[in-house]
């Protein structure tokens, strides 16, 4: 018996994938970008599935085979988007935080910003990249167990900042500058440790030039640069939310693991201390224990090769890392966001705590947060209110945050024209 | 004693006692209330609906033991309807909605809310009994009907029902008391809540 022709099966999988998309188009969408989302997938599977008709009269052809190859990685690309914009629509999700962050988002990375924001079911917050099948979308995926936490909406700042980084192409900046850090100091202070790591090789062999770069510290490169990109997002979540970022950031890693480092990531301490440093420079007041607890040690038993390249990764790192940090204050300033007003935040603190309501006036989404920190702190908040349970505060504060931002919703809307 | 709209328009600039205001927020158009001459203020419809999962729920017996009865989640589904998009509430269709408004009454105010008659001309019914206690804050579950024969389409935003705020004691005293914590408070979606029983009703109930 023979296989299901090639151009066959190809075409059966792109009209699953269209029936599917069918489907989901019939979810109830809080907003509309989800669906323009779905639309645009569509479009492009249309597209493909065309194409795949033409190319079936030469099923043998070698263009033949390119095309359903093309559209098998289509599917396995576009597949785990699809789960996203459905779960997008879950009423997990408290999507009173949704029209804060989309302006944030505009502000961020353009008037045109397409936003969809799902509760996922990993913890790290993340955001989905190679957005080639949905240009000007940014997606960002929060954890399903803490949807109803206001709190850590400031985490969103960090994704915001990955989008920030690859609609700008910063690695294609910050690249140059790492290789070229690295092969000086190779050259220089870490000759005898690079010998040792590869003994057979001569100064002359390293060149900064990035055409001709060593093979040997591809490695290094890459980790340093994703390192880099950490960072940037980390002060540029801290410069859009405040304190606030440090109090969500701590929330969701400390105090970190004991027994593995990503080499893609700064170690904790690092992060902390590069995030100190920011906040010193712009009058961010760090709260206080946020250092990662001693035990958290991120040392681990690693080949000696691996950890020469780790290290020379983190010099690269310490080397971008201040003009990171000037950087991200740079951006975000020109893009109009001022830093998080505290005599704001003592007033929606003051709604919060002694009117036990939202605020009748606008109030933004870091202005909220921080709101939400200094309260969620605050170990006798509402205990003389007979209304309310002591069980009851965290329920209540974070409806409260989130009917804050619907209510500052309302008043945006309230104010444009008819 | 119902207190007039301008009297509330009032108390909700200037609070009597600012330790323990009169909260209506998003804040009404204070000069339309003040001289609409009701007794009244409007309440507006806000984005979260529960549901009944019709499929999931069997009887609806509050005389079960509290640890075997279903949780909310079981028997009752919630949507999200955002501003610009309608709820369409089909003849006898029953939901809970929830006002935009976030409510707090001083200690010595109580409300009762009513729907409106425009709406219920057309057959929308809601919150036929809706008593609101000394204290209370936070949004207001709304029970929500159709009675006629067409389906009605409501959208977010929309003023939806009134509130008649009342003093709760005599206009002199000045004393001013809590209502005691209970699940309904410091809510902004709409919840199904519990009936609660108590001595008299749970031996009453019970067989001889």
């Amino acid at each position: 018996m023979n296989l299901l022709p090639l151009v066959d099966s190809a075409k059966q999988r792109i009209e699953s994938v269209l029936e599917e998309i069918d489907r989901l188009k019939q979810s109830d969408f809080p907003y509309p970008h989800p669906r323009e989302a779905l639309g645009l997938l569509e479009a492009y599977f249309m597209e493909r599935l065309s194409a795949l008709t033409k190319a079936e009269k030469g099923t043998a052809s070698p263009a033949a085979a390119r095309a359903c190859g093309a559209s098998l990685q289509d599917l396995v690309r576009c597949l785990p988007y699809l789960g996203f914009i459905l779960r997008s629509t879950n009423v997990r999700n408290a999507f009173e935080g949704y029209s804060p962050l989309l302006r944030l988002a505009c502000k961020v990375i353009g008037p045109g910003t397409r936003l969809v924001v799902s509760s996922e079911w990993e913890y790290s917050p993340y955001l989905i990249r190679g957005m080639e099948y949905l240009p000007g979308f940014v997606l960002i995926g929060l954890p399903a167990s803490e949807s109803s936490n206001p709190l850590l909406l400031p985490a969103a700042g960090h994704e915001l900042g990955h989008a920030f980084w690859q609609q700008h192409n910063m690695a294609q900046a910050y690249s140059d500058q790492i290789k070229s850090f690295v092969v000086k100091r190779v050259l220089g202070e870490r000759w005898k440790d690079y010998v040792l790591c590869f003994p057979r090789s001569q100064k002359t062999d390293l060149t900064d030039d990035s055409l001709f770069a060593p093979t040997t510290l591809i490695l290094t490169y890459s980790w340093a640069l994703c390192q880099a990109e950490e960072i940037f997002c980390d002060v540029f979540g801290l410069r859009i939310f405040g304190q606030s970022f440090l109090h969500s950031l701590a929330y969701l890693i400390f105090p970190g693991s004991s027994d593995y480092r990503s080499p893609l990531y700064p170690t904790l301490s690092t992060r902390v201390s590069y995030l100190k440093k920011a906040s010193a420079e712009w009058g961010i007041n760090v709260p206080e224990g946020f250092t990662p607890p001693s035990f958290a040690s991120e040392t681990v038993s690693t080949p000696p090769t691996t950890m020469f390249l780790l290290s020379l990764a983190d010099e690269a790192t310490a080397h971008v890392a201040p003009s990171l940090i000037a950087l991200a204050d740079k951006q975000v300033s020109e893009r109009g966001i001022s830093q998080v007003d505290r005599d704001s935040v003592l007033a929606l603190c003051q709604d919060f705590r002694v009117r036990l309501a939202p605020p009748t006036r606008r109030f933004s989404l870091p202005e909220i947060c921080n709101a939400g920190w200094t309260c969620a702190l605050e170990p006798n908040l509402w205990a003389k209110v007979k209304q309310l349970k002591p069980g009851d505060k965290n329920r209540v504060l974070k409806d409260l945050m989130w009917k804050s931002m619907e209510v500052s919703e309302v008043l945006e809307r309230i104010e444009r024209p008819l | 004693m119902i207190i007039k709209a301008a009297e509330l328009a009032k108390e909700l600039t200037t609070p009597k006692l600012p330790g323990d205001p009169l909260i209506i927020t998003p804040l009404p158009d204070l000069k339309d209330l003040a001289e609409s001459g009701a007794a009244s203020l409007d309440i507006r419809l806000g984005c979260w609906f529960l549901s009944c999962r019709t499929i999931h729920a069997g009887l609806l017996d509050v005389y079960e033991e509290r640890e075997n009865a279903p949780n909310e989640a079981k028997i009752a589904k919630s949507h999200y309807v955002p501003f610009g998009e309608s709820f369409v509430l089909h003849p006898g269709a029953f939901v809970l909605g929830v006002s935009l408004e976030w409510i707090r009454l001083p200690g010595n105010r109580a409300a009762y809310v009513i729907g409106r008659s425009s709406w219920g001309r057309h057959g929308l019914i809601i919150a036929t009994a809706t008593g609101v206690h000394p204290g209370f804050t936070g949004c207001l579950t709304l029970e929500m009907t159709n009675v006629g024969e067409v389906p009605i389409t409501v959208k977010p935003g929309t003023q939806i029902c009134q509130l008649f705020v009342h003093q709760a004691g005599s206009a002199s005293d000045e004393s001013r008391d809590f209502v005691n914590p209970s699940e309904f408070i410091g809510r902004r979606k709409p919840i199904l809540g519990t009936i609660e029983l108590d001595d008299w009703a749970r031996k009453l109930s019970r067989r001889i």
